[in-house]
């Protein structure tokens, strides 16, 4: 498989803290990549720096040439006085493409996500449906590669699992994803691969059945040991 | 486009609008009517021609207070609610997001000094003076240029600032812009090193009122001072310079 995402040797720091420590990753066209480990670990600075939201300190990244990337972020924030079509229409247009701003594929979109068109403003959204308008949002451009961080935070039994089934059906169409996640049961289920992190390194990797040994064990076993 | 709309629609949605156009609203009615009678040096100023320059002035000084209310948030807001990720990661930058904010702040700040300079035409033509509201209309530019100079200086200040601290910067400048001449002429007569240092620095507070003063010029007949138009395009560009090449660290 071709290699869509290429991070070498990248470091983050804040002053002297040292928040992402010479990461290397190497992410497959179509595969499902988990980041992994606790609070503080450097997943969601990785995210930021592989999205241009954060200088990185030294290393490289490389996107594959004209790869679009769509991105859900962690705690996501829309206009409050915007409607959810409103929201994406936003959206859409930034992207500078009049064909994603027709309400048709917008509305099929929001369907997508578990959301309705309707009249209420975003500021009256719970926060499973501010979720699921930031995945929404996230798939206007038709994304190559989809970055979601903490993509079923905030949602109940259901709606976590109507975005593991949109995750799924996506990566049937060939999308890679690189998901950020705690709930590990999720994790298993969806993704191929991924990496374990602590203080800005990288534990260990990890990949789906390789082993008997439950993915919520080893990351116990390797994050628990290092506590 | 779809930022700067977007600036203008939550402003609205906001009621920020509303409230602020109310206020002014209710300063041109009091001044255009019997209640709110003007006297300098113990006369009435009853004549509109007289009243509607010192109207002007008033008007585009509030317009300019809205403009800096309407506009002292709008980035701030942005990074710390992190609106901004969905935009960054979308491949804008900073120059052209921050300057897609500022032109929503000068669109949102003319609407509302458009609803204000309305105002001063209906009770224009309630005192009998619509003949004047061809002139008010040329004059409505002069209030552009105000607004747009306190929108993008509040603007270009509120990218590195805290709200708090543009603000504050911004009302010294607004209120020391309406009183430029006065402030002028009191230090014209202050000598020493502490004296030049005060004419220089009264020299870096825009003139705000030459800029009305031109609008009233303009309702009297009178000739307009080019200078001090430039002077306030300049600060614009100035401004609009700094709007685009002040940058946020972390998006």
């Amino acid at each position: 498989m071709n290699s869509v995402l290429n991070i070498e040797n990248v470091t983050k720091k804040y002053k002297d803290n040292t928040v992402v420590d010479g990461l290397s990753l190497d992410i497959k066209k179509g595969e499902v990549f988990a980041l992994l480990g606790a609070n503080g670990a450097g997943k969601t600075t990785t995210i930021k720096m592989i999205l241009g939201l954060t200088k990185i300190s030294s290393g490289k990244i490389d996107i594959e040439d004209g790869a679009k990337i769509g991105y859900s972020p962690e705690t996501p924030y829309f206009p409050p006085y915007l409607t959810a079509m409103e929201v994406m229409k936003y959206y859409a247009g930034l992207e500078g493409d009049k064909k994603r701003k027709d309400k048709a594929y917008l509305k099929s979109l929001l369907e997508v996500a578990g959301l309705e068109d309707t009249k209420t403003r975003v500021k009256y959204y719970s926060k499973g449906m501010v979720q699921r308008l930031a995945l929404a949002q996230a798939l206007i451009q038709d994304p190559d590669i989809l970055i979601l961080d903490e993509p079923t935070a905030g949602l109940d039994a259901l709606g976590g699992k109507h975005n593991l089934e949109l995750l799924k059906s996506l990566k049937e169409k060939g999308k890679t994803i690189i998901i950020n996640s705690h709930i590990l049961h999720d994790i298993e289920e969806v993704c191929d691969r991924g990496v374990i992190m602590k203080k800005g390194t990288v534990l260990d990797t990890w990949t789906k059945n390789e082993s008997d040994e439950s993915l919520e064990a080893k990351f116990i076993r390797l994050v628990g040991e290092e506590e | 486009m779809e930022i700067t709309l977007n600036v203008v629609r939550e402003k609205i949605r906001k009621k920020m609008l509303y409230i602020t156009t109310v206020l002014g609203i209710l300063v041109v009615a009091v001044f255009s009517t019997d209640v709110g009678s003007l006297t300098i040096e113990g006369k009435d100023i009853k004549d509109y021609y007289v009243l509607v320059p010192i109207l002007i002035n008033v008007v585009n000084f509030l317009a300019g207070a809205i403009a800096l209310a309407l506009s002292v948030t709008t980035i701030p807001d942005e990074y710390e609610r992190r609106t901004s990720h969905l935009i960054w990661s979308r491949g804008i930058g900073q120059s052209r997001y921050h300057m897609s904010l500022a032109a929503g702040n000068v669109l949102v700040s003319w609407i509302s000094g458009f609803i204000l300079y309305f105002t001063m035409g209906v009770f224009a033509i309630v005192n009998g003076y619509s003949n004047i509201l061809g002139v008010l209309a040329v004059a409505v530019l002069f209030m552009m240029l105000y607004t747009t100079i306190v929108c993008m200086l509040t603007t270009a200040l509120s990218i590195k600032l805290p709200p708090v601290f543009t603000g504050a910067i911004m009302i010294v400048l607004l209120i020391g812009g309406a009183f430029r001449s006065m402030l002028t002429l009191l230090t014209s007569a202050a000598t020493g090193i502490g004296g030049m240092i005060l004419k220089r620095v009264i020299l870096l507070i825009p003139n705000l009122a030459g800029i009305s003063t031109q609008a009233g010029n303009l309702v009297q007949g009178k000739l307009l001072n080019v200078h001090e138009i430039i002077i306030g395009l300049l600060v614009v560009w100035i401004a609009g310079l700094g709007i685009l090449l002040f940058r946020r660290e972390e998006a």
